[in-house]
């Protein structure tokens, strides 16, 4: 290349919806790379060959650009697709977003006038009619199988019915309830279907944690003091789980089809679940602000802060992690697994905190985890965060677990967070596992089906000596009581086979004796 | 090193198997080796349950040979660890892959060490984005365990602290698959974090997507590779190399991920290689290769239609230009890079790309 050769103005710019995320990269004639970013790039180059490519949820675009005199390119975003019924996605229809902000307004179950707190609107739809027609067509509600419960898992509506409202021709359904604040879980019970190669599926069963957040009066300039969390689920032939998008907006605002802030917040949910921890200008610019409209971008944006390796805006951070709390409520489980994360990413000491339920993000779940590598108590004995904790999907940046069966019904409770004991729900490890299986051999076979047993079992097996606890529960991922409990049950179990001739062969005499000598 | 003892022993690794012999001709003429460096080498074809694979034991045994021989990687035949599938067996299981992972941090602990390539081809899933499952050939719905954890084995490499450089190449899919937990390796001993060892970690796709592998012409003989695996051998053989001849970490990463979409592409499928770099203190343009090699190619430029015609290399200096009839052609070297030919009649124009893997190239206009 001629150093003396002129230069000029490259000016390369992503436009359109999420440009915020589209990556850019500039390689010059000789095939190097010689710039990076996102949305926009300023540079001075020398005349040549040059081409750029754009990349941007799954697609890439790229382009040539002989440039000879001082020039600006734009290229087009690719269309994007998502859950959320916003109006710039190409997977957004009128049929969708009209019922979606409709529905978002009135709910759809009786309510009380004097509910204080929150709401939680479900929008379950397909990416269009056409693909409703192909993959339904019974026009099957897509309630089916999903029941929302309270912090206590107990029933409080399945969505079907007079519950929810629904277009099973355009494919949609929405349910909208005013709750008083706390965790939900939304419960999926699963579903067994034939793929499009006509060979049996199925969806297994699947529960969400969903958190009302206390009503806020410290954020001037709001509709509404209380908040809404809305959920936005893409169908396939069933529900399409990691295509969650989750927001959190001013109840009496509703789902509005054209707020920025849902577009930032999607890219931040897409770039984040592919393990890309980008925050945009503009976002890190609205917390310096301190803008906190919306509680999900805050939120979003500290885990994907605290999983980054990258040390800008360390002080931002720590203020945007202390304002939690005020914020959001100490006791929000998100808020409680942001705070050990924080710890975990600052290399402070964790904070002497409990949880006992799953926060909304599985990064937090996670980093709760790691922290009870050292501090076993920072997950309540028995409590049904410890009891997921080995049962976790790790498909979506949301939290989500194989869940225990659905309880019976029961009336709307007046107080999600009366906090009543949780180890009433939780069947032990074994008691969930074995169904109606009667012989040592049976129930032998159905322990080995669970990950949990059976991956211990084949480290006990395959390691000869310093296994620990601690060990065997980072190998696992699951916290150091799980290990105990799970060890503890295996032992009872084989105890009570002890004498039977026809057993798994992962439970002889050498497993148990090195499960009995961790457990002292 | 004080590692947990295996509980029994794998069986010693296979030094050719289904490979041509190679040997490094640097020994044989009792030339320098690059005795610090190391390669566990898996290709996984055969599989009890799944669907058996064409290309990873080929990709497998390209890259080690390319690894022995003395114009390629220059290792010690000894160092690199080759453990392909084999039909009708169900192995290597996890203890063979860990036995020769064992044995390398022997060595590493005993000298000093500069590197070591893992790669593994074969089927694979994405247990969430940071964790792939390894399938080994046991797998099954009912044998989710039979699958290695890429982070748990990148960590354990990584944290060992014995090596300058690990490259951690993965030729498997990485669609999701829900409520799986990947082994960790069976070794032990201290980690003492990590800190001096850099990690390049190449997927060869997103999260959720899968790799794929296809059938290809490689020097006129059609094989099936893995669309990575092939832009991986591609650019260590000297498609990467910048015009200096030198390999380094960004003419790696770009001309893997670049090459490995357009493979993809033609075959009307979408692939994006993913990767990420770990303690990297020498910078991108730290050199990892060098071929002392220019890249270029011998051009054959058909003209389907006549035109004053000109051919601009990458700092648009003219290469050529004249006036062509149908059915003339030219024959040019061209450097890597970019070119653009124009008729300046027509007003036609093409961008032309000349990677530098390819002798000759025959481009029609």
């Amino acid at each position: 290349m001629n150093s003396n050769a002129p230069t000029f103005k490259l000016t390369v710019s992503a436009v359109g919806v999420m440009s915020d995320f589209a990556h850019l990269t500039v390689y010059n004639g000789f095939l190097e790379d010689i710039a990076r970013g996102y949305e926009k790039l300023d540079l001075n180059l020398p005349q040549g060959l040059y081409s750029i490519t754009l990349k941007l949820d799954g697609n890439i675009v790229k382009e040539h650009v002989r440039l000879t005199e001082d020039t600006s390119y734009d290229i087009p975003t690719p269309p994007v697709y998502s859950s959320l019924v916003a109006d710039r996605f190409e997977s957004s229809h009128e049929y969708y977003t009209h019922n979606a902000q409709h529905y978002s307004l009135e709910p759809t179950v009786p309510t009380d006038d004097t509910t204080e707190g929150g709401a939680i609107f479900l929008f379950f739809r397909y990416t269009d009619l056409e693909k409703r027609k192909e993959l339904n067509t019974k026009q099957l509600s897509l309630g089916n199988g999903f029941s929302l419960l309270d912090a206590d898992r107990q029933v409080l509506y399945r969505l079907e019915g007079n519950n929810i409202r629904e277009d099973t021709d355009t494919g949609w359904m929405a349910f909208h309830a005013v709750l008083p604040i706390g965790t939900y879980y939304l419960h999926y019970s699963g579903y067994k279907f034939h793929n499009g190669d006509g060979g049996p599926d199925d969806i297994p069963p699947r529960e969400i944690p969903l958190q009302v957040f206390k009503s806020n009066t410290c954020l001037p300039g709001l509709p509404d003091k209380c908040w809404q969390t809305q959920v936005f689920l893409t169908f396939g032939y069933g529900p399409i789980f990691p295509s969650m998008s989750v927001f959190i907006a001013p109840r009496k605002s509703g789902f509005i089809n054209n707020d920025e802030g849902n577009y930032r917040i999607d890219g931040l949910r897409h770039k984040f679940h592919n393990g890309v921890y980008y925050l945009p200008e503009k976002v890190l610019l609205e917390f310096e602000q301190g803008q906190w409209a919306s509680p999900m971008k805050g939120l979003l944006a500290a885990y994907v802060y605290f999983s980054s390796p990258e040390t800008d805006n360390e002080a931002l951070f720590r203020n945007v992690a202390q304002d939690l709390p005020a914020l959001l409520g100490e006791d929000t489980p998100d808020v409680k697994a942001l705070q050990v994360m924080a710890a975990q990413y600052y290399k402070d000491p964790i904070p002497a905190l409990t949880l006992s339920q799953p926060c909304m993000f599985l990064a937090g779940v996670r980093a709760v985890i790691r922290a009870s590598l050292t501090h076993p108590d920072i997950i309540v004995d028995d409590s049904l965060l410890e009891d997921i904790t080995d049962k976790l999907y790790c498909d979506m940046v949301w939290t989500s677990y194989l869940p225990a069966p659905l309880p019976a019904t029961k009336q709307q409770t007046g107080d999600a967070t009366s906090g009543g004991s949780l180890t009433d729900s939780i069947f032990n490890v074994v008691e969930r596992i074995i169904g109606d299986e009667v012989t040592p051999e049976e129930i032998g076979e159905r322990l080995l089906q669970s990950q949990t047993v059976s991956t211990l079992l084949y480290y006990i097996e395959k390691l000869n000596d310093d296994l620990n606890v601690n060990d065997l529960a980072s190998r696992l991922q699951i916290p150091p009581n799980v290990v105990k409990k799970t060890i503890n049950h295996i032992l009872a179990f084989s105890d009570s086979i002890k004498d039977v001739k026809s057993k798994p062969e992962q439970f002889n005499i050498s497993n148990i004796d090195k499960l009995k000598s961790i457990q002292q | 090193m004080s590692s947990q003892p295996l509980v029994s022993e794998a069986p010693a690794p296979t030094t050719t198997g289904p490979c041509e012999e190679v040997t490094n001709e640097n020994l044989i003429k009792g030339l320098p080796v690059n005795e610090q460096d190391y390669a566990i080498i898996v290709g996984v074809s055969h599989y009890a349950s799944l669907a058996q694979l064409n290309a990873p034991v080929t990709d497998a045994c390209r890259l080690r040979n390319w690894l022995i021989k003395a114009d390629g990687g220059n290792l010690h035949p000894k160092h690199v660890f080759f453990i392909p599938s084999a039909p009708g067996s169900i192995m290597p299981d996890q203890l063979a892959i860990d036995k020769a992972l064992s044995d390398i941090l022997e060595l590493a602990e005993a000298t000093p060490a500069r590197r070591l390539y893992f790669y593994f081809s074969g089927h694979g899933f994405g247990a969430n984005w940071e964790v792939n499952g390894m399938c080994l050939p046991i797998w099954s719905p009912s044998f989710y365990n039979a699958a290695l954890s890429s982070k748990a084995y990148l960590d354990l490499l990584v944290e060992k602290d014995l090596f300058k450089e690990v490259y951690f190449f993965l030729d498997c899919c990485r669609d999701r698959k829900i409520n799986t937990k990947p082994l960790h390796s069976m070794l032990g001993g201290s980690r003492p974090g990590g800190a001096n060892t850099m990690a390049v970690l190449m997927y060869a796709s997103e999260y959720e997507n899968p790799a794929w592998e296809g059938m290809m012409n490689t020097n006129g003989n059609l094989q099936v590779h893995g669309y990575f695996s092939r832009a991986l051998l591609e650019a260590l053989n000297g498609g990467a190399v910048n015009n200096s001849g030198d390999i380094t970490i960004t003419s790696f990463l770009d001309y893997v991920r670049e090459k490995t979409e357009s493979y993809a592409k033609e075959k009307n499928q979408t692939q994006t290689v993913r990767s990420d770099i770990r303690n990297n203190s020498y910078g991108l343009d730290y050199v990892i290769h060098k071929t002392g090699r220019t890249p270029g190619t011998v051009l054959t430029i058909q003209f389907k239609t006549g035109g004053d015609i000109s051919l601009d290399g990458p700092d648009l200096s003219n290469i050529k230009s004249g006036v062509v009839q149908a059915g003339d052609s030219w024959l040019i070297p061209l450097g890597k890079g970019y070119h653009q030919i124009t008729d300046k009649i027509s007003k036609k124009s093409s961008f032309i790309t000349i990677d530098g893997t390819l002798k000759t190239m025959i481009y029609e206009f």
